[in-house]
């Protein structure tokens, strides 16, 4: 008897063939498996948000989500946000505000804040300030990654 | 090379001897083409990838020919920027386009890339990285400049005085002609025939292009694609993963290991065992994790640690501190302290506790290492502040050179200070696993072993007394420090080497600067400021803020409560204090300024709190409230204010002390670690609570600035949090909060006196 199970999966546009425990989680195969390094693991416990990837543009932690349960879904990743070579929106306001030092929380972080953009496009500081609390930083005082979200909602860039 | 070279020996700089007296034994190294790469054998490792070969300069810079300027990093990347900091210093006496300059890290080991504080060898800690090496890359940057300008001079035969540089580029106005730095690079091959040069003035600092313009650095864009690789994402040929289990307490040696349920788990490859650790080693981390969940392992009984509690250590602590009877050693020591049995000297004395504190860098604890050679030789991918240490530690393990070692200096996910322990405990099992397994193993902790395994900030208990006399002035100033050294058990070569005294635990406790002289100190002229040596056996090292952030907490808070007994306003008390420094008077001041003091705050009451350490003037005003029914402190706003004489980096530096804050608010509210029977308590990140966005304030900063060399600014906010709070705490209650963190239970305490 296997308690292995041949899985696909869709991750950023692309589908991936894996066999998978089925208790793995979707974190472990992303990084260990499909070598999508980019989504990190600070915790395996769901409260630092280092892993945080959209499913179906619902940000999820991948180290609490089983592999096998995310098959049919839409997943995204930090590896899946420029487009054409282009960084996303979230990714360039991040550089724009130096929203960053060590970086070993920035993928999560910016998956999990476009994500709220996406749901709000015209949130507020303190909208972005509890959305984005799930996600630890421990380098940057989290005031420049505010900033930077704030700078895309619609309020700030004049699109109200 | 590996920095102390032969090579062109009268070449740079004429006076060499006066250079090596400034620089404290540098040696200056230089190699032309056909010497290109980085030379000795440490330089492995640094992964020079395909690049044209290029004209090294000296032991900071080469050029290519297709212009490309190489200039070497020595320090840590962590996030704090000195991956762009440090090179821009050298890019700017060097006059190069910076878009033309790659980056890369410099060997681990060579005294021309060590830190001279740290006997020359690389530790990125303590603040000190900018400062420590700024006149350094100053002197490389220009010399490497100069050697461009007599190999133009040479050329096209004219007095090399007659030269100028435009970024990357040499220009003879007289001729017009113009060569660019790739094009000298080219044909630079006849260092002998340069002759000796006289060292030029260093750019004057209104032409800086670089230095204090906010350089963008260079580490972002990996970082947001997620294409940055830590020593986490590693990924050698052949690699396998291990689950390690590491001894609970320091010193326990493993007695008995069950390991057949683990053995039985498909994927399990093998089940390794040393005195200090069980290894797990499988085809796959998942599978390694749940293997040593089954295996049923005991240690061996530590005596002095199986029954240590952290609640009887602090009353042992604190009754050490308050026991006047028990000389400590004296660290800073003036005049006397008679006035504190003067009659006519009003006398107060006080009490400030901490508790033992966590790294929580946000990338647990990992490595790579590939042994090869039949166990001759090894590659390490992992993210050490302490390159050397991290070398000589898998060297070590496996009885080979250091010679025969390769280290990849991967980004850190942070550090903090718990990446140069030297046992390097995150690091050599990897490196024994592998010279078992001959194959490249990756051991990753997991963040329950990386708190189980923590070196924690050591515990302190404070006692403070002062003498005030008639006209309001500090008499007698007495504060003992109870504490750990922490790194006198862990770190015995640097505890030796800085003569066996209390260097990490007194930081931040002395009033005077660094060299001595007055700085930007108070006022203290009868003093003693003691430590009293606890041995607990903990685990411990040094923490961001090491004994600074403890340190300033009782000072700040003391001071505080001294001015409120004479009814004197806290701000003017502390001007008073700095009456020798113009300097700490205008930080002061202006962060005054900046919270606008006397403006009224329903609910809500502000705190400050002043530091020198490490010779940056900084002071920080919090605001905050109280909800007395939660028992809990929220903080809306901190200003800070800080001189760090020149800032490389000014954007960077308003990071560092907004990180730093934040940092520090952690250690005020909420971070503490708790030991039973010799086990921390603490498991992950839901019990060891780090400060999240929502409750994070806005800090405001503003910084003065001056054109003294640049200080040190990466411990400074978390350093000054913690009495800001406590001297808010005060102003907004009435009631005196003595020990961080500031939990619900101590505020209902405090409330409640």
């Amino acid at each position: 008897m296997t308690d292995k199970q041949a899985v696909t999966l869709s991750i950023n546009g692309d589908p991936y063939d894996v066999l998978a425990d089925t208790r793995q989680t979707l974190l472990q195969v992303l990084r260990e498996q499909l070598s999508l390094t980019g989504t990190k693991c600070g915790c395996n416990n769901g409260v630092c948000g280092s892993c945080t990837i959209l499913m179906d543009d619902l940000p999820v932690r991948a180290c609490l989500t089983l592999a096998v349960a995310a098959t049919d879904r839409e997943i995204t990743t930090i590896e899946g946000l420029e487009s054409d070579g282009e960084l996303h929106p979230v990714q360039q306001a991040i550089i724009e505000h130096q929203g960053m030092q060590c970086g070993f929380c920035t993928p999560g972080m910016i998956i999990a804040a476009k994500a709220l953009l996406d749901r709000n496009p015209d949130p507020t500081l303190d909208e972005i300030r509890d959305e984005l609390s799930g996600n630890l930083c421990r380098c940057t005082g989290y005031v420049k990654i505010a900033y930077a979200v704030l700078s895309l909602a619609d309020a700030e860039r004049g699109q109200n | 090379m590996n920095g102390t070279t032969q090579a062109g020996p009268d070449l740079l700089p004429v006076n060499r001897r006066e250079f090596l007296k400034q620089t404290g034994g540098l040696t200056f190294c230089f190699a032309f083409a056909g010497f290109f790469g980085n030379g000795g054998a440490h330089a492995t490792g640094t992964a020079p990838g395909a690049k044209p070969p290029s004209t090294e300069l000296n032991a900071y810079v080469s050029i290519s020919p297709d212009g490309t300027v190489t200039i070497i990093n020595p320090a840590a990347e962590m996030g704090q920027g000195v991956m762009t900091a440090l090179p821009i210093i050298v890019a700017e006496e060097l006059d190069v386009e910076w878009d033309d300059v790659r980056i890369e890290s410099s060997p681990p080991f060579g005294e021309v890339y060590g830190d001279p504080l740290f006997f020359n060898r690389i530790f990125t800690t303590s603040s000190r990285t900018v400062t420590n090496y700024y006149e350094r890359l100053r002197r490389f940057g220009r010399e490497a400049r100069q050697v461009l300008l007599e190999h133009a001079a040479r050329k096209w035969r004219v007095p090399a005085a007659e030269l100028r540089t435009a970024p990357s580029l040499v220009i003879h106005d007289k001729t017009g002609r113009s060569i660019s730095y790739g094009e000298i690079a080219a044909f630079a091959d006849t260092p002998a025939s340069i002759g000796r040069i006289e060292p030029a003035p260093f750019k004057a600092a209104e032409d800086y292009r670089l230095v204090g313009k906010n350089v963008r650095r260079r580490d972002l864009s990996g970082k947001v694609t997620g294409s940055a690789e830590y020593s986490m994402d590693a990924r050698p040929e052949g690699l396998v993963y291990a689950a390690v289990s590491r001894a609970p307490v320091e010193g326990a040696a493993l007695r008995t290991v069950k390991e057949h349920d683990a053995r039985s788990i498909s994927g399990v490859i093998d089940v390794i065992r040393r005195p200090e650790s069980v290894s797990v080693v499988a085809t796959s981390y998942p599978i390694a994790l749940k293997a040593r969940d089954r295996l049923e392992i005991t240690w061996c009984e530590v005596e002095a640690m199986d029954r240590f509690n952290s609640d009887d250590a602090l009353q042992q602590h604190r009754s050490a501190a308050l026991d006047l009877s028990r000389n400590g050693f004296p660290w800073d020591a003036q005049g006397d302290l008679s006035s504190l049995a003067n009659d006519t000297a009003q006398v107060y004395s006080a009490e400030y506790r901490t508790d033992y504190v966590y790294h929580a860098q946000m990338e647990p604890l990992n490595a790579v290492v590939s042994v090869t050679d039949g166990g001759e030789k090894a590659e390490i991918w992992a993210g050490t502040q302490a390159p050397a240490n991290t070398v000589e530690a898998v060297a070590g393990i496996l009885d080979i050179p250091v010679d025969n070692v390769i280290l990849n200096r991967s980004l850190l996910g942070g550090g903090f200070g718990r990446r140069t322990v030297p046992s390097m405990d995150f690091v050599v099992d990897a490196a024994w696993l592998s010279k078992v397994m001959q194959r490249p193993v990756k051991v990753v902790w997991t963040r329950e072993d990386d708190l189980r395994n923590g070196h924690l900030k050591p515990m302190t208990a404070h006692f403070l007394r002062a003498a005030v006399d008639s006209r309001g002035h500090i008499s007698a100033w007495h504060h003992r420090v109870a504490s750990d050294e922490s790194i006198k058990l862990l770190d015995r070569p640097s505890y030796e080497a800085f003569g066996k005294v209390p260097v990490t635990s007194m930081l931040g406790s002395s009033h005077h600067a660094m060299d001595r002289t007055i700085g930007d100190a108070y006022d203290l002229p009868n003093r003693l400021v003691e430590h009293i040596s606890m041995d607990t056996g903990v685990r411990l090292y040094p923490v961001r803020g090491v004994g600074a952030t403890p340190n300033n907490l009782a000072i700040e808070s003391f001071i505080d409560e001294i001015a409120a007994q004479q009814q004197t306003d806290p701000v003017a008390f502390r001007l008073r204090l700095l009456h020798r420094s113009k300097r700490g008077k205008r930080i002061i001041e202006t962060v005054a300024g900046m919270a606008d003091r006397t403006r009224e705050r329903a609910g809500r009451a502000l705190g400050i709190a002043y530091t020198h350490y490490v010779d940056t003037a900084a002071a920080a005003i919090a605001e905050i409230s109280c909800d007395q029914k939660q028992e809990k402190i929220m903080v809306h706003r901190v200003w800070v204010a800080a001189d760090v004489g020149l800032a490389v980096q000014p954007d960077n530096v308003r990071a560092q002390l907004e990180g730093g804050i934040i940092h520090g608010l952690g250690y005020t509210l909420s971070e503490r670690i708790t030991i039973k029977n010799g086990l921390i308590q603490q498991r992950n990140f839901h019990d060891y609570s780090v400060m999240r966005m929502a409750e994070a304030p806005a800090v405001h900063i503003e910084l003065l600035h001056s054109d003294r060399v640049p200080t040190g600014v990466g411990e400074t906010g978390s350093i000054l949090a913690p009495a800001a709070v406590a001297n808010a705490f005060a102003a907004l209650t009435g009631k005196r909060l003595r020990h961080i963190p500031f939990t619900p239970d101590r505020i209902r305490q405090a409330l409640l006196t």
